[in-house]
């Protein structure tokens, strides 16, 4: 049998309750409609689609695509300064904690079942989501245009099974005109949406690992972010608890700014020699004790 | 080197904040904002 490792709870709670919160127009989901204040224009870290009918903020991957696909934009500041600065404070910290789509593959992962760590392909796949990045959500809104000069979100219509599952599908089981002119694209979506769903059941995060350019564009701050794993080397006694422990396949004691790391704590609450934190860091130097006494400077 | 990596997310941040400035003046929070309040027919996988 499998071993058990300690899990962060909080955690859950945390994405649940940000979710809650970010989507906070409850009204909409009985009504068939969505929220139209001015808080839309603000993007939330997470990928939050602005049409769920609780939505009280804008999806950044959404909205970037909006600007690149708009006529009037030659480079989308807007958008590109919500993402700088989300990465520059938490990195892929938002994945672990503020996205209501890996809270649901979280909870999937929950149930019993064959667990899948790693494969073949796993590793080669993770790039993936940056030629989903680059392609759907930058070059094709960017560079297909119609007679108008305006663009088609890609990533959106094709692919985004967040959209689906908490956007389309409340929408149309609440607004009856909307249900009458569901057509292919509906029953392609929900199809990705299902395969997803469904293997997040026996696989940690299939859409975070592979698929999602929210995550693929947060990773690339991993390792310039101010909230940070840092680890002891002192204390470190490699033992490889936390990456067993670690469900994104990440090994914190080799590379704790790894750009699949979510940073979710989990190798944190399970290293047993306390060599592993996590918090923001601002390179400002720390004295850490050992159990002898002795003192250890742990700095950038 | 240690230095400029303590620099980079104060950097970074900086780069962020100097964008969203940007972007507001240049008129793209009602890009935006049209976007996000009018329901997304491709988002919910009908356009």
């Amino acid at each position: 049998m499998a071993k058990k490792y300690k899990r962060n709870k909080f955690r859950n709670w945390f994405q649940g309750a940000w979710g809650l919160v970010s989507n906070g127009y409850l009204a909409g989901f009985v009504k068939g409609h969505i929220w139209q204040g001015d808080s839309k224009s603000v993007c939330v870290p997470g990928l939050n689609c602005y049409s769920c009918p609780g939505a009280l903020g804008a999806c950044p991957i959404g909205s970037l695509q909006a600007e690149l696909a708009a006529r009037e934009v030659k480079f989308p500041l807007y958008v590109t300064g919500f993402l700088l600065a989300f990465g520059a404070l938490f990195g892929r910290f938002v994945c672990g904690f503020l996205c209501p789509f890996g809270w649901v593959q979280d909870l999937l992962y929950k149930i019993p079942s064959r667990k899948i760590g790693t494969f073949k392909y796993d590793r080669l796949l993770r790039y993936l989501k940056f030629v989903v990045l680059a392609v759907l959500v930058v070059l094709l809104p960017a560079l297909v245009k119609n007679a108008a000069g305006v663009g088609t979100p890609w990533f959106c219509k094709w692919v985004c099974p967040s959209g689906t599952l908490f956007a389309g599908i409340p929408l149309l089981l609440a607004n009856p005109t909307l249900r009458a002119v569901v057509g292919f694209i509906f029953s392609w979506k929900m199809a990705i949406l299902i395969l997803i769903l469904g293997l997040s059941v026996f696989l940690y995060r299939p859409f975070c690992k592979y698929l999602c350019p929210l995550g693929a564009a947060y990773s690339l701050f991993n390792k310039a972010s101010f909230y940070r794993l840092k680890l002891d080397e002192n204390a470190c006694t490699h033992c490889g608890i936390c990456k067993r422990a670690c469900n994104m396949g990440v090994d914190p004691s080799k590379t704790p700014d790894d750009i699949e790391c979510i940073r979710c704590g989990d190798c944190v609450k399970n290293c047993p020699t306390k060599a592993l934190s996590a918090g923001f860091f601002t390179g400002k130097r720390k004295i850490h004790q050992g159990e002898d006494g002795e003192e250890t400077q742990i700095t950038e | 080197m240690k230095t400029a990596k303590r620099a980079l997310p104060f950097l970074l941040l900086a780069l962020g904040a100097g964008f969203l400035v940007l972007g507001i003046f240049g008129g793209e929070v009602a890009i935006v904002l049209s976007r996000a309040a009018n329901i997304c027919l491709e988002c919910i996988g009908i356009g």
